[in-house]
């Protein structure tokens, strides 16, 4: 088994003054060495707070991890201690955020920036040797290296989220955990960063996990795919599965269907009708059953588990026949 | 950041370092002699009295005689002018020439022995110091050399308090040689007298210290250290002398006085002073017109609640605005007083009088001892229904509003700086700009009474002017004396012959050490 | 960097020039008449006016200020007391090394206390840690100045009798005064830099520190502080004036022979030169150290660095 990364049944929520925000609400997902994951949902769907829990950096005092496990090379992540927990973060697992105007540390320079995870990771690096590989990460990405003692406002955008992905690779991951990389960025730049990312996970052979709401970009950069929806993981498996549009999830569905086509005369375009759920205030049963065109009486009561055929799996009573997902 | 941050701290040590080496020492380096330190509430007026034509406060008068002396000494418990630097004077029939004979064996602080020479050019330095000496010695002419051990002073008019204003703080015999090489500038900075403490150092706003004068004429002081500490806040004071940092107080209000009896291991000298509290009159107000308002306002106003209640009993009442005992001071009994207290008598005056309901206006320094008066003055003046505004404003609006005599009440207290009752006269001098502004029906009466006071050279007689001028003062409440203050010194009992005398020419060469 | 630091040195200059001529006006318009103060009620009209020609009263007010500058750069004198006639640079000079001594340790005390404190409560938000020390801070600055000295006195140097009560001869003397003024600038620093490292704190590059494997002491240290400390030092410049006003009623309590009490005394004696003296050391101050805290910031923030170079 090459499994990388299991998470299982894991439930988190965000402990605010007013409510409790149920953000996570048993989700599972399995990435193997070398897979690129896509996980797709819409705003609040609670992929972020997914990754920020696999790293274990959550909000300190309003994030909470109810129940479930993250398995890491099989370790439990919630059972690491400060240490083991430091080491593994940027040396072993390391994260891309969304935006990088925000995400950079404005007054020390890139290099530095980027030289820190050498430092925090590899201690007993000569400087040269560290400025070395600085060097070469920085040509990686695209950037003249003699820019390295340059401040991240001297950078553009898309700049920026190169400095973010040099800092990301730098000490080779196992696993890259992308927050919507490109979201911030125009479409040409987006492209470019997109191309760097696939060059690096070829070059490097890192798994990963490509968080975003674009299905164009699953479709160009990842193997599989996992659709989130209110906290739950509502359908996945490979991208030729899911994106065959023969079997789908009706929220997946509704997704690809609100993407406007070239192709024809529509004047209009499809949304999904009604309002993302509360996660302050979930229904029971199935989470999408009062937005779903096709929801039954049952849907209301009962929560659907995920049913599996093979590698894809989908949470909806619809595919009942293909029997539920084994327990690991 | 960890070396920024060490780098942060190594300055901020070595800050604090040189800070405290650039410290001045430590004052009392009391070895085997003690240290005496007295403390008081403000910075010393002028450490040199003509020196810079500035007045001497009356309240600097311990400092001032313990590093000089004058020529005669005023003793305030007998009323007596006693022999000094001179053991001999008098005057010619008409008081326009002063004879006096010197000691032979006083010697100034810088071992230079103190001649004719130098107490004739300190009194010629009465005509550069005209703020000092206009009004405490009119008419003064010139000082000559007799001989080694004589001099004569020439008046152009007689002034009948000349020997006391020989025996006052404002004049002092100074080092003629010395100011001749140093300057005034260098005289302030080093003071030289023939007092018995010698002048060491000085901080302005912090400290004076002295030690005792070993040759001093009358034998040195018991006490060798003295250090004069400025500690303007009362509470400090106070808890200055209970840790021990001072050994004595000088003019502590009476009320806290109180609190100092209470303490084990103090002692509190009281002395009815020679300073009359009294209450003036605004020279634009209207209460100069209507003298029914006036009387009113005299019976009003309880002193005996003053003195009983506000001053712990310590105050006594009393009859006119120059204390008893001093010079030419009449006898009580021999003029009338102001009405006493009556509220019904006074709201009878007030009928009477013109008031119209508009506000009386009193001011008075803020901060002042006289703030509190003013308050139980307000307070008796409302009980008759008169509507009163207390102004408390910074010393120097006052001073201004003194002379332009803009308000209607202020108290004010006055020591006669002469140890006696010229200060009738300097009250109602033409040319002043009290005087001038005065409404008064009396005015003119009384300036010709004071000005014949000042020249009149017999006793009896100018004791008979005096007499006349608080008679008018008194029936017209032209002012309404108040009570008579009451001087402290708070002590510890490791100290012996402390005592508070009615003036304020405190002797603490006379002080020593308790057994 | 070298432009902006001497262009920042010429503003000093207009900026000082206004500051003492608007206290020199105020003072002027006092009703308080200095002649009289010299002389006393019983003067004549003519002393009086002759008192003004002496000191220079009787002229134009711009004239009176262009001398009193003139005097002061070209010479150095700040001239004569007008009531004592003493030198007031003298006596300023001998003043001088005591307030500043005072304030001083009193700034290092504030730094070194309401920063950390500030620190501590941020990274502590919402704890026990954080609500007793903003508590703490709250009192501090409730308490009137006079009020905290009188007690720490009676504490400290009756009871205990670790410190005099007042005086400054030695350093001793003046341990309790700085804490004192201190204690009225420490609230308000602790309460900016908490606000200030709350807002870096929540700021996106910190997460992403923490996602780099940075440890919690060095995501504060390394990556919180230097931003979150930039709103902080230049409010010391602030600071500063506020301790200089304060070290007036800590002066008289205590009473150490400084600047402010210098300051205070002139002021109710409508003294001019006395007040002047003082007035254009503190404003020279003010201005200096504004100036110092700017071009710290210039050196910490390389945004602002690149800006002028």
């Amino acid at each position: 088994m090459d499994e990388l990364l299991k998470i299982k049944e894991l439930y988190v929520q965000y402990n605010t003054d007013d409510a409790v925000v149920h953000a996570v609400n048993g989700v599972n997902l399995i990435i193997h060495k070398g897979e690129a994951l896509g996980l797709v949902g819409e705003t609040g769907a609670g992929k972020t707070t997914t990754a920020l829990s696999v790293l274990g950096i959550l909000p300190e005092q309003v994030g909470e991890i109810t129940s479930g496990d993250i398995i890491y090379n099989g370790k439990n992540v919630r059972e690491m201690n400060k240490k083991e927990l430091q080491e593994m973060r940027g040396k072993q697992i390391s994260m891309i955020f969304q935006d990088p105007m925000t995400s950079l540390n404005p007054i020390i320079s890139v290099g530095d920036q980027i030289g820190e995870m050498l430092t925090l990771h590899f201690k007993n690096l000569s400087n040269q040797e560290k400025e070395k590989r600085v060097d070469e990460i920085m040509k990686l990405v695209g950037i003249p290296p003699e820019r390295k003692v340059e401040y991240p406002f001297q950078f553009s955008g898309g700049m920026k989220q190169r400095v973010g992905i040099a800092i990301a690779l730098v000490c080779q991951p196992q696993l890259l955990i992308a927050d919507e990389p490109t979201t911030a960025l125009d479409v040409t730049i987006q492209a470019q960063i997109l191309q760097l990312m696939r060059e690096l996970k070829k070059d490097f052979n890192t798994a990963m996990v490509m968080i975003t709401h674009d299905l164009g970009i699953v479709a160009e950069t990842c193997d599989s795919v996992a659709v989130m929806y209110a906290g739950e993981i509502v359908e996945n498996g490979t991208v030729e599965e899911v994106f065959q549009r023969k079997e789908n999830h009706p929220y997946t569905t509704g997704l690809f269907n609100c993407i406007p086509k070239l192709n024809s005369s529509e004047k209009r375009l499809t949304p999904i009708e009604g309002y993302v759920v509360d996660p302050t205030d979930l229904p029971k049963g199935c989470k999408f059953h009062d937005r779903c065109p096709l929801t039954e009486e049952r849907c209301g009561r009962e929560l659907p588990p995920a049913f599996k055929k093979g590698t894809h799996a989908i949470k909806c009573f619809r595919y009942e026949a293909w029997g539920k997902e084994e327990e690991a | 950041m960890k070396r920024h941050f060490k780098k942060a701290l190594a300055l901020t040590a070595a800050a604090a370092l040189m800070a405290g080496s650039l410290m001045t020492a430590p004052v009392s380096a009391a070895e085997d002699d003690r240290t005496l330190n007295l403390g008081i509430g403000s910075e010393i007026s002028n450490l040199v009295p003509m020196s810079n034509n500035v007045a001497v406060s009356n309240r600097d008068g311990l400092i001032v005689f313990a590093l000089y002396d004058p020529l005669l000494w005023y003793n305030t418990e007998t009323n007596e002018l006693e022999p000094w630097l001179a053991t001999e004077w008098s005057h010619n029939e008409e008081g326009t020439e002063w004879y006096f004979t010197l000691r032979d064996d006083v010697y100034f602080h810088n071992g230079e022995k103190m001649t004719a020479e130098d107490v004739a050019w300190s009194i010629n330095l009465i005509p550069e110091n005209p703020v000092v000496t206009d009004q405490n010695i009119p008419g003064f002419d010139r000082a000559e050399v007799v001989d080694d051990t004589h001099v004569t002073v020439y008046m152009e008019e007689p002034f009948a308090s000349t020997d006391n204003f020989f025996a006052s703080y404002h004049m002092v015999m100074l080092d003629k040689s010395y100011q001749e090489e140093v300057g005034w500038e260098g005289y302030i900075e080093h003071p030289i007298g023939t007092g018995p403490y010698k002048f060491v150092d000085r901080a302005i706003g912090s400290y004076v210290s002295m030690e005792a004068n070993e040759d001093y004429w009358q034998g040195a002081p018991d006490i060798k250290k003295v250090n004069l500490q400025i500690i303007p806040d009362a509470n400090s004071q106070l808890l200055s002398l209970e840790t021990g940092e001072v050994d004595a107080l000088q003019n502590v209000s009476l009320q806290n006085c109180e609190m100092v009896e209470g303490m084990d291991g103090f002692e509190v000298s009281y002395c009815t002073a020679n300073t009359v509290a009294y209450i003036q009159w605004g020279s634009q107000s209207q209460l100069n017109t209507d003298e029914n308002l006036r009387l009113a306002i005299c019976a009003a106003i309880d002193p005996e609640a003053i003195n009983t209640v506000l001053n712990k009993g310590h105050t006594t009442a009393v009859s006119c605005m120059i204390a008893p005992g001093l010079r030419c001071r009449p006898e009580d009994g021999t003029f009338t007083t102001v009405p006493a207290y009556d509220p019904e008598a006074a709201s009878e005056y007030l009928e009477s009088s013109n008031y119209n309901g508009d506000p009386i206006v009193i001011i008075v320094p803020s901060g002042s001892k006289e703030e509190a008066v003013c308050q139980v003055i307000q307070g008796n003046l409302q009980n008759i229904g008169m509507t009163v505004e207390l102004k408390a404003v910074d010393g120097a609006t006052h001073q201004t509003l003194l002379n332009e005599g803009n308000f209607d009440i202020s108290v004010y207290s006055g020591l006669p700086s002469l140890y006696d009752c010229n200060l009738l006269y300097q009250l109602f001098m033409p040319g002043t700009q009290n005087y001038e502004n005065s409404k008064s029906e009396y005015k003119e009466e009384l300036a010709e009474l004071g000005k014949a006071s000042a020249v009149e050279m017999d006793e009896e007689a100018r004791t008979e002017i005096f007499r006349q001028m608080i008679e008018i003062m008194n029936t017209h409440v032209l002012t309404i004396p108040l009570y008579q203050d009451c001087n402290t010194f708070c002590y510890s009992t490791d100290l012996a012959n402390v005592k508070a005398i009615p003036g304020t020419n405190v002797r603490i060469a006379e002080w020593s050490w308790a057994e | 960097m070298l432009k902006y630091i001497g262009k920042r040195l010429l503003m000093i200059i207009p900026t000082f020039l206004l500051l003492t001529l608007l206290v020199y006006t105020i003072l002027s318009l006092s009703p308080a008449d200095p002649a009289l103060m010299r002389l006393g009620t019983t003067a004549t009209e003519e002393q009086i006016e002759e008192m003004h020609h002496e000191m220079g009263l009787d002229r134009p007010l711009l004239v009176r200020y262009g001398t009193y500058m003139w005097d002061l750069i070209t010479k150095g004198e700040m001239g004569e007391s007008w009531v004592m006639q003493t030198n007031v640079k003298s006596e300023f000079i001998e003043r001088l090394p005591n307030t500043l001594i005072l304030t001083g340790l009193a700034l290092l005390l504030t730094i070194w206390v309401g920063i950390p404190a500030g620190i501590y409560a941020a990274v502590k938000q919402n704890t026990t840690g954080d609500r007793v020390t903003m508590i703490l801070a709250m009192l501090l600055i409730s308490l009137p100045n006079f009020f905290l000295s009188l007690i720490c006195q009676i504490v400290f140097c009756l009871w205990l009798g670790w410190f005099p009560v007042t005086g400054a001869g030695s350093f001793a003397h003046f341990i309790l005064p700085s804490i004192m003024l201190a204690a009225s600038r420490v609230a308000g620093q602790v309460r900016l830099t908490r606000s200030s490292m709350l807002d870096v704190l929540g700021q996106d590059y910190i997460r992403t520190a923490s996602a780099k494997g940075c440890s919690k002491i060095r995501v504060i240290c390394y990556h919180a502080l230097r931003n979150g400390l930039l709103p902080v030092i230049t409010n010391i410049g602030n600071n500063v004036g506020g301790l200089v006003a304060g070290a007036v009623t800590v002066e008289t309590i205590f009473a150490i022979p400084g600047i402010g009490s210098m300051l205070v005394n002139a002021v109710r004696t409508s003294d001019i030169p006395q007040v002047m003296g003082p007035i254009i050391f503190i404003s020279l101050l003010v201005c200096v150290v504004n100036l110092l805290v700017d071009i710290l910031y210039a050196v910490i923030d390389p945004r602002v660095k690149l800006q002028y170079s």
